[in-house]
């Protein structure tokens, strides 16, 4: 077991958050997993999950401006720290080891 | 702009950390909905978005660490003590939390039934200055008679004589038949079992009914127009809800006699309304569903379906206009009637719970009958805080050492009962969470029992919140005083010592025996009550009501010659599976009756002496197995006056022996000179609700209203049944095409007279389960403090050689004589609501000692059940365990 390990929408997350680079907030990390992946997340979820990123160190987050659209709230902008970034490697490389050992045929 | 009350509600959930961004994403997310999924959709969805944000993770940390004052510091330690102890006695919490929430949902569950029952018809605006004329009669054989039925002008009298007041007459038909002509120019046919009545122009004026198209003032005037209600014109005109008004100027055809136009739709009538009308035609043309109507300008024909409804001037009593109406009833009745009639005014919030008369649902429900509803939740409530307090303190000795710490370090009394009711209070809005969902449970299983389906509605009723918040608090405050009192008021050198011995406890032990009996006190009133109730109820279904009720299905006739009739008979015989067919007024115990005076050689007109006129046919006594006891059938031919007449009227009549009333000759309604000619056993004409009747067959051509058929049930197979039925409906549609078959059984016929008692029947069993369930709860508490009190007696006892059923014998006394205790207190209660309900009927069960007997042993068993595993437990328990810890 590694120290960095990822849930599956963690996991989404993190990366949703990568894309974004610099405009992850609430909402936009919301529609681009929608927008990507076809699927539905609430806002309870993500919230949720976010928080829990951060608190694990993952994530990193700062407010951002207010807009109008927003009734005058600010948004709060989330960046990968360094330790997210290992994470999302570690979890990439795991992923490849399994793909590489699969034997080709199988899959065919 | 999203609802403010649910921002305000995720801002006081929200950690305050996360509040500002996690509400702006909200917001845009908000605003985006609205945009694209127009307002009131997004306001939908929002409170599903603000639902899932209410999450660990999200909402605030229960207990705050920042350490602002030692007064969070404390409220930190109240509450981490709390939780450990529910942590550490698991049962308990459970029973704890589970009795107060039985007791919260019960109680919200009771108080939405009895708003909910009280609320009828009052959103009308002039909802306290309407009033239904009624008439009080003083009859020399029954007393004071109430009916609600009048004459077709009395309201435009009331119009008239007095200024200010308006009024107008209602007709109910309640059923009907409706023809509708579609594109194809085909008539469409659609039976209406409710709702159909007919109103004078004032009608809208005086009573508050949505138009969604038409002009209320106007919209009756016109011979001929009719107003229906939205789901009426979706109905006959395939139209979607929003296009109703298209409805307006289409034509209707009303029991294939009368045509209307459409002059208005109005929104559907309110579920908790009285006034149930869904087709609403102009008060001339009743005629469609009223034979007798005339011009409506009769003062003698009177009619329980015609109503007279008046609206009192703004500062104008009832009383006062009460006071006018005997010089009135002389002036339009005449001196006579006005010796022994009177009018009387029903304001409409009585329409609900007035059972002198009916109204047109009916479905009446009393206030003593809320009465005792309420009481019965106020008894749930006690016997919920009664457990609490049980088991509470048979924790608390439990708790003796945090108790002895705490006071030695300098804590003072009230910061302690402060601590103990905040619990407590804590605790019960944990029930009330619970509580809810019973409540919700609660609701679904009494929808067929009420009749109607409610909701928690907390977050959009502020009296239904503000109830429940009252309750959760006196709950908490009520059942948390005592153990409170009891755990601030220990010794703090005992309670270090943990020298908690019986004997100082022996005051409070003998107090929660006494809690415990009220408990049981509470259970069996309440399952003597359901026995009796459910024994009436069986009684009214199944009693002897003097005929035959099995395998018969009746069907409305329409209007027709004595030909067709008679056509229809001969059909409907020779079908297979007709046992045997009869033509008549109506079936022996039915609603529609017609009643008339008698007088004759023995019965003087004064004595007012009326009869129950049922019009049949020759096949009538013995389909329905009436005993002849005297004289012969009736004869094949109509209009022959001759009369079969019951047993009860021959002895009005002063004969002794039915035999002698044979060609006895007396005149009905003032002019029918009739002969009797045979004489039957007395039968119930009406519910077992009221007296037996005086009842005359006759075989007159008029009035013939109703087709009954005798089904050969001779295989016992229900699908022959179903054929036979289909086969009578296949001639039915070829004798009578423009005419819907349609018919019912006459054994449901007749249950149905009894809804009401079915209904309390039913209510009192739930809520007797459910004090029974409470009841148990505290029971085993009570046995589960003994048991902790006696753990050293039984260990010594063991040793010294007692046996585990002797022990077990120490826990079964003690509840033996409780229950009994509690019996010998609940007898005379139980015996005296339930007399009281049963007197409210003419015919009913005896109040047998067995109902006693069998409630007696039921709450025996259920208590050893309860108590059996505790008791077993702890006399098996192994003496070394209990012994060693000293």
């Amino acid at each position: 077991m590694s120290k960095y390990q990822l849930g599956e929408f963690e996991e989404v997350v993190l990366l949703t958050v990568a894309i974004l680079n610099g405009d992850a907030y609430g909402v936009a990390i919301i529609d681009e997993i929608e927008k990507r992946l076809k699927r539905k997340v609430s806002l309870g979820a993500m919230q949720t999950s976010l928080r829990r990123l951060e608190e694990k160190g993952f994530l990193k987050s700062e407010f951002g401006e207010a807009t109008k659209m927003r009734g005058g709230k600010r948004k709060r902008f989330f960046f990968l720290t360094k330790l997210g970034k290992t994470a999302l490697k570690e979890a990439k490389a795991q992923r490849m080891g399994l793909w590489n050992a699969v034997p080709e045929f199988v899959l065919n | 702009m999203p609802p403010e009350f649910l921002l305000r509600f995720f801002r006081w959930f929200c950690n305050p950390g996360y509040v500002e961004d996690i509400e702006g994403d909200l917001q845009e997310i908000f605003q985006r909905d609205t945009s694209s999924k127009g307002e009131k959709r997004a306001r939908r969805l929002f409170i599903l978005h603000v639902l899932k944000l209410f999450r660990p993770g999200i909402i605030r940390p229960f207990i705050r660490i920042q350490n602002k004052s030692t007064r969070y510091a404390m409220l930190k330690n109240y509450l981490l003590t709390a939780f450990r102890n529910m942590k550490r006695e698991k049962l308990f919490a459970v029973m704890n939390i589970t009795g107060l929430a039985i007791g919260i949902g019960c109680g919200l569950v009771i108080y939405k039934i009895i708003t909910y029952e009280m609320s009828f018809d009052s959103y009308h605006q002039n909802y306290s200055q309407l009033y239904r004329v009624i008439a009080r009669y003083q009859h020399p054989q029954y007393g004071t008679v109430y009916n609600e039925g009048q004459v077709h002008p009395l309201a435009e009298a009331f119009r008239n004589d007095f200024a200010g007041v308006n009024a107008t007459s209602t007709f109910y038909a309640r059923e009907g038949q409706i023809t509708v002509t579609n594109e194809k120019g085909d008539p469409e046919r659609f039976r209406e079992y409710n709702g159909i009545a007919y109103a004078e122009p004032e009608f809208f004026k005086m009573f508050d009914f949505n138009f969604i198209a038409g002009d209320p003032k106007k919209a009756l005037i016109n011979r001929g127009s009719a107003v229906i209600t939205s789901s009426l014109a979706q109905k006959y005109f395939k139209l979607k809800p929003n296009e109703v008004s298209q409805a307006m100027g289409r034509s209707i055809v009303v029991n294939n006699s009368v045509n209307f136009l459409i002059t208005g739709v109005i929104e559907d009538t309110k579920p908790n309304s009285d006034i149930p009308f869904t087709f609403i035609g102009d008060y001339q043309s009743q005629t469609a569903s009223n034979p007798y109507f005339r011009e409506g300008t009769a003062w003698d024909e009177y009619n329980s379906d015609t109503n007279t409804w008046i609206q009192l001037p703004e500062g104008m009593t009832a009383e006062s206009l009460e006071a006018q109406l005997p010089a009135f009833m002389v002036k339009y009745s005449g001196k006579e009637r006005a010796s022994f009639a009177n009018y009387v005014l029903q304001p409409l919030k009585d329409l609900h719970s007035d059972q002198r008369v009916r109204n047109y649902n009916k479905r009446q429900v009393s206030t003593s009958m809320l009465g005792i509803l309420a009481v019965v939740g106020l008894f749930l409530v006690i016997s919920a805080c009664i457990n609490f307090i049980n088991m509470s303190t048979a924790q608390a000795i439990k708790r003796a050492k945090e108790i002895g710490v705490r006071k030695s370090l300098g804590v003072k009394r009230t910061q302690l009962v402060n601590q103990f009711l905040g619990e407590t209070i804590f605790i019960s809005f944990l029930a009330s969470i619970v509580g809810l969902m019973i409540a919700q449970v609660l609701f679904v299983l009494l929808e067929n029992i009420l009749g109607y389906q409610l909701h928690v509605e907390i977050f959009r009723n502020i009296n239904e919140l503000l109830f429940l918040v009252g309750l959760v608090i006196t709950i908490g405050l009520l059942s948390g005083f005592y153990p409170a009192m009891v755990m601030a008021g220990m010794n703090p050198i005992k309670a270090l010592k943990n020298n908690m011995n019986t004997k100082s406890a022996s005051g409070l032990l003998s107090l929660r025996r006494s809690l415990v009996v009220l408990q049981f006190v509470i259970s069996q009133v309440l399952i003597i009550g359901t026995i009796v109730a459910s024994r009436q109820m069986d009684f009214f279904l199944g009693g002897d009501v003097g005929f035959d009720r099995e395998a018969i299905i009746t069907t409305k006739l329409p209007q027709s010659s004595p030909e067709k009739l008679s056509a229809l008979k001969t059909v409907m015989q020779s079908q297979p599976g007709v046992e045997q067919v009869t033509l008549a007024v109506a079936s022996p115990m039915a609603q529609f009756r017609v009643n008339n005076g008698i007088e004759s050689s023995k019965i003087r007109r004064e004595d007012l002496v009326d009869g129950n006129l049922k019009t049949v046919d020759e096949d009538y006594i013995e389909l329905y197995h009436l005993q002849l006891i005297a004289g012969r059938n009736l004869p094949e031919k109509k209009g022959t006056l001759e009369a079969v007449v019951n047993r009860k009227l021959t002895k009005v009549m002063g004969f002794n022996n039915p035999e002698q009333a044979i060609g006895e000759k007396f005149v009905y309604s003032g002019d029918m000179n009739m002969t009797i000619i045979g004489v039957v056993e007395d039968f119930h004409s009406v519910s077992l609700h009221s007296d037996l009747e005086n009842v005359i067959l006759s075989n007159l051509p008029w009035n013939i209203k109703e087709m009954a058929i005798k089904i050969n049930t001779g295989s016992g197979n229900f699908s022959d049944i179903q054929a036979t039925i289909n086969h009578v409906k296949s001639e039915w549609d070829k004798l009578y095409p423009e005419t819907v078959f349609d018919y019912s059984f006459l054994d449901q016929t007749i249950a149905r007279m009894y809804e009401n008692e079915r209904r309390t029947s039913n209510l009192f069993q739930i809520f007797s389960a459910v004090a029974i369930f409470i009841g148990c709860l505290g029971l085993y508490g009570l046995v589960s403090y003994m048991a902790n009190q006696k753990t050293k007696e039984i260990g010594i006892r063991k040793v010294m050689g007692a046996s585990t059923t002797s022990i077990f014998g120490i826990f079964s006394k003690e509840m033996v004589i409780l229950v009994i205790i509690a019996f010998v207190l609940s007898a005379p209660i139980a015996w005296y609501v339930m007399d009281n309900w049963l007197r409210g009927f003419k015919y009913q069960v005896s109040l047998s000692p067995l109902f006693f007997a069998v409630a007696l042993l039921m709450s025996l068993l259920i208590a050893f059940i309860t108590i059996g595993y505790k008791a077993i437990a702890a006399s098996k328990a192994n003496p070394v365990d209990s012994l060693r810890s000293e």
